[in-house]
């Protein structure tokens, strides 16, 4: 039996595609972080004492060039910046940073300095799943493989472990893309199913 | 008299239900060596669709996909026990 060559990019294309993938996810498969509602209000507020320290640079180098005593130059620009990043945390209600421990199903990134906001692990894959199959397909198989899936990688969080749960990510991944094939084949063979079905009268 | 079919993963899925009540897909995966990641919830979607176990989503803290929750169906209770007798009866009947 001859193969119509119109399925050579369905053989060697699409598990191309896949491993590719797959080889992508391991090259970048990040620790990520999740930022609450109160993680934003801190951004936000930081943002803005940013831009008042900023303004009052450029007051208080405004006032530096006419300042000749020095000491009590310094005081009052100690002074002055004190007052305003008072007020201002009073007025917007903005609470320092605390450093206690996060709940133990937040997503965080332990190794980055600068504290990027990441995607949820799997959030790229998902998102190209949801663009190729079906709603049913992905509510049935890949949304609860996702779901457990994090569920997994918060667990390995909570225990301090992020190269368990880098691990996890790696292998979810790998999951899903299985998942994938999984049910490419099985909506390719249901088709032929029911006609085979048809054919023979069963 | 049409009587549904049992692979080797689905049976024993129905087991698991059938011992442990209401169960996720990462807690089959954990219990069984012979279910994998990539295909259980293939699996499981296909039995749903066959109505031989049913799920329910469970919301979770964080937002995106829900996790789901699986549980074996009176159909399912029936064609597992069928199978069982079955297999039963096929293997009285080979020892005598």
């Amino acid at each position: 039996m001859t193969m119509p060559i119109v399925w050579l990019p369905y053989l060697f294309g699409i598990p191309l595609f896949l491993l590719a993938s797959l080889l992508f996810y391991v090259a970048v498969g990040k620790v990520t972080v999740h930022v609450g509602d109160d993680d934003w209000e801190e951004l936000i507020n930081g943002h803005k004492i940013a831009l008042i320290v900023r303004q009052l640079e450029r007051e208080l180098a405004q006032a530096a060039r006419e300042e000749r005593d020095r000491d009590d130059f310094i005081t009052r620009i100690r002074l002055r910046i004190e007052e305003e990043l008072t007020a201002e945390a009073a007025r917007i209600g903005y609470q320092p940073p605390t450093r206690a421990p996060r709940p133990p199903t937040a997503w965080r990134r332990s190794e980055s300095p600068e504290g990027t906001i990441l995607a949820p692990p799997g959030s790229i894959i998902y998102q190209v799943l949801r663009f190729v199959f079906s709603s049913r397909d992905v509510n049935e198989v890949f949304a609860p493989a996702l779901a457990d899936m994090r569920y997994e990688y918060n667990q390995a969080l909570s225990h301090q472990d992020p190269w368990h749960a880098r691990w996890i990510h790696v292998r979810g991944a790998g999951a899903l893309l299985l998942a994938a094939i999984n049910v490419s084949v099985l909506n390719l063979l249901r088709p032929a199913h029911t006609i085979w079905k048809v054919i023979s009268g069963r | 008299m049409n009587i549904p079919r049992l692979s080797g993963k689905e049976r024993l899925i129905l087991k698991l239900l059938v011992s442990k009540g209401e169960m996720y897909g990462l807690e089959m995966v954990h219990e069984s060596k012979a279910l994998k990641r990539g295909t259980v919830y293939v699996t499981l979607s296909r039995m749903s669709d066959k109505g031989f176990v049913e799920s329910r989503e469970v919301e979770g803290p964080e937002p995106g996909p829900s996790r789901r929750m699986y549980r074996i169906t009176g159909l399912g209770q029936r064609v597992l026990a069928f199978a069982d007798a079955w297999e039963t009866g096929m293997a009285e009947g080979f020892a005598t």
